[in-house]
This record gives C-alpha cells, sequence and structure tokens, in this order.
C-alpha cells in the first residue's frame, strides 16, 4: 500500500512537471515570434534606409546638374529588389525628376515631403546632400510583408512549438507510465523468482518423503512376511526339538535360536524404520529421559568426549519411552563415531513454538526441540542427503547396519515428530528433532 | 508652387529644358538664352563636389568671381542668389579687368582677348576657373554643348595643380575629364 501510494504521488508529479516544461516551451516560442516580428519591423526599415540612402549619395551630382539618363542609371537597378515599389529622386524645390512606380502600386506623390503613411508599406525619404548644400530629396516605398502572410508564417511557428509541447507532455507521461510499468515488472520477477526457489524446495522435500515413503512400504511388507516365515521357522525347531528330544542348552539348537531372534530384531528396526512398529506410547518429559539415560550415555562415549548437557525444556510429549531411548542412544553413538580424537558432545532441549507463517513440513503448534550436536568430522552434502536412507552407512563392514538413522527417522515421524540433519565437513553435525508438546490435559493426567 | 522664389523659377525653366524642349527645333534667340541660364544655373552648383585647400577661407561669403562679361555673367547674380555652400553664402564678385582674383574661389571667366592673361593669373592659385566653350586657353571646368545638353569638360590635372579635389561624382558625369598626374589607370 505505502509503494501505491508512494508511486501514485511521483505519477502526478511527473506530467505536472512536463507541463510545465510544455507551458515554457509555448511561452518561449510567443517570446521568439514576438521578437522577431519587432526585428523583422527595425531590420526592414533600416535596409530600406540604407538603400534610399545609398541612392542619395549617387545621385548628388547627376540631380544638381539635372542629367536624367545618370539619375536613371542609379535608379533603374533598384527594379531588380522585388520588394521596393516605388523609387523618386525629388530636386530641391519639390517636383519629382526621375524614378519609377510598380505597376499596380500606387503612383509617385508628386512631391517627396507629402506625408504618407499605408498599410504594408515602408516609406522611407532621405535627402540628397553634397558637402552640407541639400540638393534634393529620395523616396523610397518598398512592399513590407503582408499582415496575412506574417500571421500565416506565426501560424505555422505556433504549430510548430504546440507540437512540440504536446511531445514533451507525451514523452512525460510515457516515461511515468513506463517507470511504472519497469517497477511492476520488477516487482513480479522478485516474486516469479521467490516462489521458484520455494518450490524447488518443496519438490525436494516431496522427492525425498516419498522416497522414504516407498522404501518403507517395500521394506515394511518384507519384515512383515519375513517375521510370520521366522515364527514358522522358530515354532518347529521347538517342536523337532521336543520331539528328537534335544536338551535346551544344545549348542546348535542354542545357535538356531539366537540367529532367529537376531534376526526378528532386525525385522523388528526394519518395522520401526517403516513406521509399523508396535508402539505403546505413554507422557514423556525428554529431560527426565535424558537424566535417566546418563549412565547409559556415559559408559557408550569415550573419555576424551566432554558431555555438556543444557536441558531447559519442561513440556511433556507422548511417545514410545523405549523407542525414544534408541533414538538417543543412536545419535550419542553416532556422535562418537564422528569424533574418534575426541570433542565435545551437546544434549540440549527447549520448548518452542511454530507460528502459522513459519510452518513448513510441520503442523503450526507447540515442540520440545531436542539438539544433539558433536564436534566430529562433519558429513558433505551428498552424504548427508543420504543419511536418512536405510542400509546406508559410512562405517566400515559389520560396524553399523545403515539403519540407526533411518530407524530413527522412522519412529520420530511415527510420533508426529520431525527430524533435521544440519552438517558440514569439519564443522560437526548437529541433528535436530523436534517432538509435538502434548496438552496440557494429558499433563495432569499423568500427573495424578 | 506659387511662392517659389527667383532660382526655383530659373530651375524650372532648365529642369523644363532639358526635360521637354531639345534645343534642335527651337528659335535660335532662345536657345541661346536658354543655354545662357543654365550655364548660370551650374557654375554655383560645382562648389559642393569641390574640396579647397583647407587654409583656404572657411567663413564669410562664399566668393564666386565674375571677370568680364557675357550672357551667363549676367545671370550668375540671379542664379546664385539664395545659394550656400557649406553653410556660407555665395557672393558674386564682377572683378575688374586685371583686378586682384585674391579670395576668388570660383572664377567664371566670360569669353574675351584677356581670358588668357586672366587664367594664367591664377594658375597655380586654389581657384576653381570655369570657362564657356573651347578657348585657347584652358579652365579647370569648361562648359560644352554635346547633343543638344549643356555638358561640361573636366580638366583634373589642373584642378589638382591648383590644390582642388573634384569628386568623383562630378568626374562622373563629365563629358570628358583630362586626368592629373595621379589619375593614372
Amino acid at each position: 500500500m505505502i509503494d501505491d501510494a508512494t508511486s501514485f504521488r511521483v505519477s502526478r508529479a511527473i506530467p505536472w512537471a512536463a507541463l510545465v516544461g510544455a507551458l515554457l516551451v509555448l511561452l518561449a516560442g510567443i517570446a521568439i515570434a514576438l521578437y522577431e516580428e519587432q526585428l523583422y519591423d527595425t531590420q526592414k526599415l533600416r535596409e530600406t534606409r540604407e538603400q534610399a540612402e545609398i541612392l542619395a549619395a549617387s545621385v548628388t551630382a547627376a540631380l544638381s546638374f539635372h542629367d536624367r539618363s545618370a539619375v536613371d542609371e542609379y535608379v533603374e537597378p533598384m527594379r531588380v529588389n522585388p520588394e521596393i515599389e516605388a523609387v523618386g529622386v525629388y530636386t530641391n524645390s519639390g517636383p519629382l525628376f526621375a524614378g519609377f512606380s510598380r505597376a499596380g502600386a500606387p503612383p509617385l506623390p508628386v512631391r517627396a515631403d507629402v506625408a504618407e503613411h499605408e498599410r504594408d508599406r515602408l516609406i522611407v525619404t532621405v535627402p540628397v546632400v553634397q558637402q552640407a548644400t541639400s540638393l534634393g530629396t529620395v523616396y523610397l516605398r518598398a512592399s513590407v510583408e503582408p499582415m496575412q502572410s506574417r500571421a500565416l508564417r506565426y501560424a505555422v511557428l505556433t504549430l510548430l512549438v504546440a507540437m512540440a509541447a504536446i511531445v514533451i507532455a507525451g514523452l512525460g507521461g510515457a516515461q511515468m507510465r513506463l517507470q511504472r510499468q519497469s517497477q511492476r515488472l520488477e516487482d513480479a520477477n522478485a516474486r516469479l523468482q521467490s516462489e521458484m526457489t520455494q518450490r524447488a524446495r518443496a519438490e525436494d522435500a516431496l522427492r525425498q518423503s516419498q522416497k522414504m515413503e516407498a522404501i518403507g512400504q517395500l521394506s515394511g511388507a518384507i519384515a512383515h512376511d519375513f517375521n510370520n516365515l521366522l515364527m514358522i521357522v522358530k515354532g518347529n525347531l521347538h517342536l523337532l526339538q521336543r520331539k528328537l528330544a534335544i536338551a535346551d542348552d544344545d549348542r546348535h539348537i542354542a545357535a538356531a535360536m539366537e540367529g532367529i531372534r537376531r534376526a526378528a530384531a532386525l525385522t523388528q528396526r526394519i518395522l520401526a524404520f517403516s513406521r509399523k512398529q508396535d508402539l505403546s506410547p505413554t507422557a514423556v518429559r525428554i529431560n527426565g529421559l535424558i537424566t535417566g539415560m546418563d549412565d547409559l550415555i556415559r559408559n557408550s562415549l569415550r573419555e576424551n568426549i566432554e558431555i555438556v548437557k543444557n536441558l531447559k525444556s519442561s513440556g511433556w510429549t507422548v511417545l514410545d519411552r523405549n523407542q525414544m531411548e534408541n533414538v538417543i542412544l543412536n545419535l550419542v553413538i553416532n556422535a562418537r563415531d564422528a569424533m574418534p580424537r575426541g570433542g565435545r558432545l551437546v544434549l540440549a532441549t527447549e520448548d518452542v513454538t511454530i507460528a502459522a507463517d513459519e510452518a513448513g513440513e510441520l503442523a503450526a503448534g507447540d515442540y520440545v526441540k531436542l539438539t544433539v550436536r558433536d564436534t566430529g568430522v562433519g558429513m558433505a552434502e551428498e552424504v548427508r542427503a543420504k543419511a536418512l536412507d536405510p542400509f546406508f552407512t559410512t562405517k566400515p563392514i559389520g560396524q553399523g547396519t545403515g539403519l540407526g538413522l533411518s530407524t530413527s527417522f522412522g519412529f520420530i515421524s511415527q510420533s508426529r515428530g520431525h527430524m533435521e540433519i544440519d552438517s558440514a565437513p569439519g564443522q560437526g553435525t548437529t541433528i535436530v528433532i523436534l517432538l509435538p508438546r502434548a496438552p496440557s490435559r494429558e499433563e495432569d493426567r499423568e500427573r495424578a | 508652387m506659387a511662392i517659389l522664389s527667383g532660382w526655383s523659377r530659373c530651375a524650372a525653366r532648365i529642369a523644363g529644358f532639358i526635360l521637354i524642349v531639345p534645343l534642335a527645333g527651337t528659335a535660335h534667340a532662345d536657345n541661346a538664352a536658354l543655354e545662357a541660364a543654365i550655364k548660370a544655373a551650374y557654375v554655383p552648383k560645382l562648389a559642393p563636389f569641390v574640396t579647397w585647400p583647407a587654409q583656404e577661407k572657411a567663413d564669410g561669403a562664399f566668393d564666386l568671381c565674375v571677370s568680364g562679361s557675357d550672357e551667363v555673367t549676367k545671370l550668375l547674380p540671379q542664379s546664385a542668389a539664395g545659394q550656400q555652400v557649406n553653410g556660407r553664402a555665395i557672393q558674386v564678385r564682377q572683378l575688374a579687368d586685371g583686378a586682384d582674383t585674391q579670395g576668388c574661389q570660383i572664377l567664371y571667366v566670360a569669353n574675351s582677348p584677356a581670358t588668357p592673361q586672366m587664367l594664367a593669373a591664377v594658375r597655380g592659385k586654389p581657384v576653381l576657373t570655369v570657362i564657356d566653350g573651347v578657348q585657347s586657353a584652358h579652365g579647370i571646368v569648361q562648359f560644352v554643348v554635346v547633343q543638344d545638353h549643356v555638358r561640361f569638360n573636366i580638366d583634373n590635372g589642373l584642378a589638382t595643380a591648383a590644390g582642388l579635389a573634384i569628386s568623383s561624382k562630378l568626374l562622373g558625369l563629365a563629358n570628358a575629364v583630362t586626368p592629373g598626374p595621379q589619375d593614372k589607370p
């Protein structure tokens, strides 16, 4: 709105400036016309007077000694100038001595001293003088450009000036419109850019979640069937043991049973990743949970790793306590493996609220935020992107299953939470888990 | 027109004579009278086209001296009356034979046996000499009749020798000009 108001004020200002400019051009045009008119009159008068003076200076002797042909020799060439209408050379006593008047023009006056004022005509009389002795008079009548033709000329000039004024005003307006248009385009472009970035991010997220979904469904179905098959093997192994009267501590039976147990545990983890494991959620305070794991965490880490705890959360969450312990333990072990030369492990919790406009994949609301940060080797971007994929591991064969982070992710997702990894090579790794905070009603029930 | 001066009347007559009445075809007596009137009118008119040396008298009357007697000398006082040269009134002065030409700026010498002597007396002095017709002695200005018109010849050499500068406008109007020493083409 502020931008609109500003642009409105600017748009009003530009045509005014253009209008003032146009008006100035118009006034300048009128001033030039008036000046030219005056200049024309003055110049015309001067020209005519000069011609009369030249003639007067030329004819002195010829007029003085009444040499008609000599006077004509001076007068006749003046016919060449079409603006000169009539030329008369008068003797000192008054009467006309020589001269001409063009066809159609009024005849020469009888005496030069007859005062004459005519429209569109310029009359000049100059005395013929030789050494201060007056010998006669030269009369010159020149036609002035008729008022009509002058008016036409000025009309053309006015038209040109008016056109210039219109062009200036039009350019001002066009410039203003162009600026507004370009501003609008810039805005639209910026919006488009931001939308494209958002869309690309959303597409990435969607692709990732679809991938996880597909892997989860496939592996979940396999794990489920595989688990049933294991139960058949286990049941029949029991029956066989009883039928053949084999002791419980038989080495082969025990090995087979151990194999079945491990296979079952694996299927449980796969089911956890595929968010299809059976959970028994209860109200849990993450702070209490971490505090209760103190010994376990300490035993999992080497002595060259410092543990820093910053537990500020006081909220409750509803989740499977055992699975959550598994998640934390997983993260702690990963951190330890990332810090072979020691370092610092930070465990932090706090209560956060995600507002409606910040909500992305998460719904707006209250959350408990758990942060696990190490000062280890960190991960490159391509590793970080695959870290949540099942069976992806950077650990040597036999040391990692590649299921730790993926099952953690599955559990957190199943608990309506969110898990994020932030890492760069040499910068350590930070894992942030957001878990929905339980409504107070559940807190009350837990306390009761 | 009713209150024209005598000179104006004379000039009107001359103009009429030149414009309308050619000399041929009119009575001889009238011709002679008109010719004399024209010459008498011309003499004072020469003055504005001539420049006298600076030290020559620059105030008082302009002296137009007359030597001898003919038809022109009779008319000169009338034609010069009321005329001015550089704001100085023209005064016609009749010289007796052998009289001093001191103060004369124009000298009209009537045709007589004494003419050469008179002209010789002012030679080299700043006096514009005017004579009528072709004579044995030279004046600076010499009236002639060419094709029924009164014209004049000018001896610019004599004028230069006398210290007079004659306007090119007058020279241009002359029937013939005898060039002066500095007038080489």
